[in-house]
């Protein structure tokens, strides 16, 4: 299968640092991809870099292919055809994605609108079925609601559904739960796996929470330090980790059966922080906190590819 | 008060309270819509015990850490701390009571000020209490206790990192040596592999004794790894309470039920 989203040699800088480094991937058609990491491995910025939305200062290089276009470098006037048309994106904080001074019918219109003229007046109808299919209970009284009035929840499938209303190729979630309850948490990303699978649309999950990867990403890659040091099948890479970094996240996760099992015990820790992008460590980013770090280290591994898995690694389990 | 009466009275003893917040007027003659935060909430916290509070969000977790820590005054009910009422205007005792019961908030970076090194930031408590004695030394202490190195005492908050700062924020608590500590969210800011250690170190705090902990979280599996007991609340009621296995295996109420079915696990 031809992959829709073709990445290579993919870099964000401000001239100065780097927040992304040579980053490949490859999202086939109705693929879900985890990418999951600490905050500070790049995983935001490499989002953005997709949508041409980096913050001031900042560019990328090296190619990220859709179909037929390159979305590095590509003129505002060709982005306006693929952002929210091709590629659509669900933020994090649903209260500052949304205009606090309209209502939400304005923001389906507007979406609606844009992406195509014929469809210009049956927006209302279209924004409807959109939302009920998200399971927002009376969708005709919410699109008359201001931002404010709804839950964080609803707020949530509102973006869910403005990404879905122009039925994208690819649609970018970055860490769409983290500002919603746990309850809630499971509800949302049920509707939108089932508004990606309706669509065909693949989906970049971006989070740091392995648990929801593994419920609802069938690839997962792992970043670190702006490069992606394992990425494979779910299921192997979470279940037989290879690179130290994926194995002590694993490990790190906090779930209810572990904690019920073993009572009294310490919660494992990964020692240290991230590096910072100034004090990036020469080699491999993870070097510094890693237990089988050896004099190798000190070089940029290169990738290794077996099958479907690849790793960045010299020490691998 | 005799020291007997004393030994047997918990350490927060809450009988019925409810909180109404109250709308504003919509027009002139309007009425005022009442709204009910807490809901006849009963629940006795005892000297040394570690409670775990969870609920979803609007469920009044906060809120009730707002009572018991003086913040709010309950519209109905009694709030007891440690036998007396605390709330009454007895200056000597009020001061007393804000010493005994600390707070943890969520966001260690919003809860110190950025141009304020940590040092001087851990001996503000100490000044604010008057209490006496070297409190170099006391801010010292407290930061062993919490793990931390010495070296962040003439740091800025900004050079520390998440879970440093809110370990930072734990010691600032710990500092005048509360009876109470309530700590609202504490972990769910942190990175995946921070968190742990700010648990960890919630429950070596529990594990000593001297310390009544009360954790807010909607993180079931964090509360259960530190705490004994816990209290599941829902629309301002607690639905179920008692020992936090018991419940975690066999919940009874729908609220704890649903709590114990969102978590996730690595399958």
């Amino acid at each position: 299968m031809t992959p829709i989203l073709r990445v290579r040699d993919l870099w964000v800088s401000n001239g100065r640092l780097a927040a992304v480094r040579g980053v490949n991937l490859d999202i086939l058609p109705g693929q879900r991809l985890g990418l999951v990491g600490e905050s500070g491995a790049g995983k935001s910025m490499f989002g953005l870099a997709i949508m041409n939305l980096l913050p001031f200062g900042w560019s990328a290089t090296g190619s990220a292919v859709l179909g037929y276009t390159d979305l590095i470098g590509i003129s505002e006037t060709d982005q306006r055809e693929v952002r929210g048309r091709r590629v659509a994106m669900v933020f994090q904080d649903s209260l500052s994605a949304l205009d606090p001074m309209k209502r939400i019918g304005w923001h389906f219109k507007r979406i609606i609108s844009r992406a195509s003229s014929d469809q210009a007046t049956q927006w209302r109808g279209m924004s409807v079925d959109i939302l009920s299919d998200l399971g927002v209970e009376n969708a005709a009284t919410a699109l008359r609601k201001y931002p404010h009035q709804l839950s964080g929840g609803q707020r949530q499938r509102i973006l869910i559904g403005m990404a879905v209303a122009t039925r994208p190729e690819l649609i970018i979630a970055d860490e769409p739960t983290t500002s919603v309850d746990t309850a809630i948490q499971r509800n949302v990303l049920d509707m939108l796996t089932a508004a990606t699978n309706k669509l065909g649309a693949s989906l970049i999950l971006v989070t740091h929470d392995l648990a929801l990867v593994s419920n609802y990403c069938d690839t997962v890659a792992v970043m670190y330090g702006g490069q992606i040091v394992e990425s494979g099948p779910t299921s192997d890479v979470l279940g037989k980790s290879r690179h130290p970094y994926t194995a002590a996240l694993v490990n790190s996760n906090i779930s209810l059966t572990r904690v019920i099992e073993q009572q009294a015990e310490a919660l494992p820790v990964i020692p240290g922080v991230m590096p910072s992008l100034e004090s990036m460590p020469t080699g491999c980013a993870f070097r510094l906190r890693c237990d089988r770090a050896s004099s190798a280290c000190e070089e940029i591994p290169p990738v290794s590819i077996s099958g479907s898995r690849t790793l960045r690694c010299w020490n691998p389990k | 008060m005799s020291s007997a009466s004393l030994a047997a009275e918990p350490l927060v003893n809450c009988e019925n309270i409810s909180i109404i917040y109250k709308s504003p007027r919509m027009s002139l003659l309007g009425k005022r819509s009442q709204f009910l935060a807490l809901k006849d909430v009963t629940l006795r916290i005892e000297s040394g015990e570690s409670l775990g509070i969870v609920g979803s969000s609007g469920a009044g977790k906060t809120t009730f850490a707002k009572v018991i820590s003086g913040q709010v005054l309950p519209s109905t009910g009694t709030f007891k701390f440690r036998g007396g009422d605390p709330l009454l205007k007895n200056k000597e005792m009020y001061g007393e009571f804000r010493r005994s019961v600390q707070y943890v908030f969520q966001n260690p970076k919003s809860s110190f000020d950025p141009r304020i090194k940590i040092g001087r930031a851990l001996i503000e408590p100490l000044r604010s209490f008057k209490i006496e004695g070297n409190h170099n030394e006391m801010v010292t202490t407290s930061l062993d206790t919490v793990g931390l190195d010495r070296g962040v005492f003439v740091r800025y908050p900004h050079e520390l990192s998440g879970g440093q700062l809110q370990r930072a924020a734990i010691a600032r608590a710990l500092v005048v040596k509360p009876k109470l500590l309530i700590a609202d969210e504490p972990a769910s800011s942190l990175d995946v592999s921070i968190r742990a250690q700010v648990l960890n170190l919630f429950k070596e705090l529990s594990d000593t004794g001297d310390l009544t902990l009360v954790l807010i979280a909607h993180d079931l599996a964090a509360v259960a790894h530190t705490s004994r007991k816990l209290a599941v609340f829902e629309s301002g009621r607690v639905v179920e309470s008692g020992l936090a296995f018991e419940i975690l295996k066999n919940p009874q109420s729908d609220a704890a039920r649903r709590l114990v079915e969102a978590n996730l696990t690595i399958a």
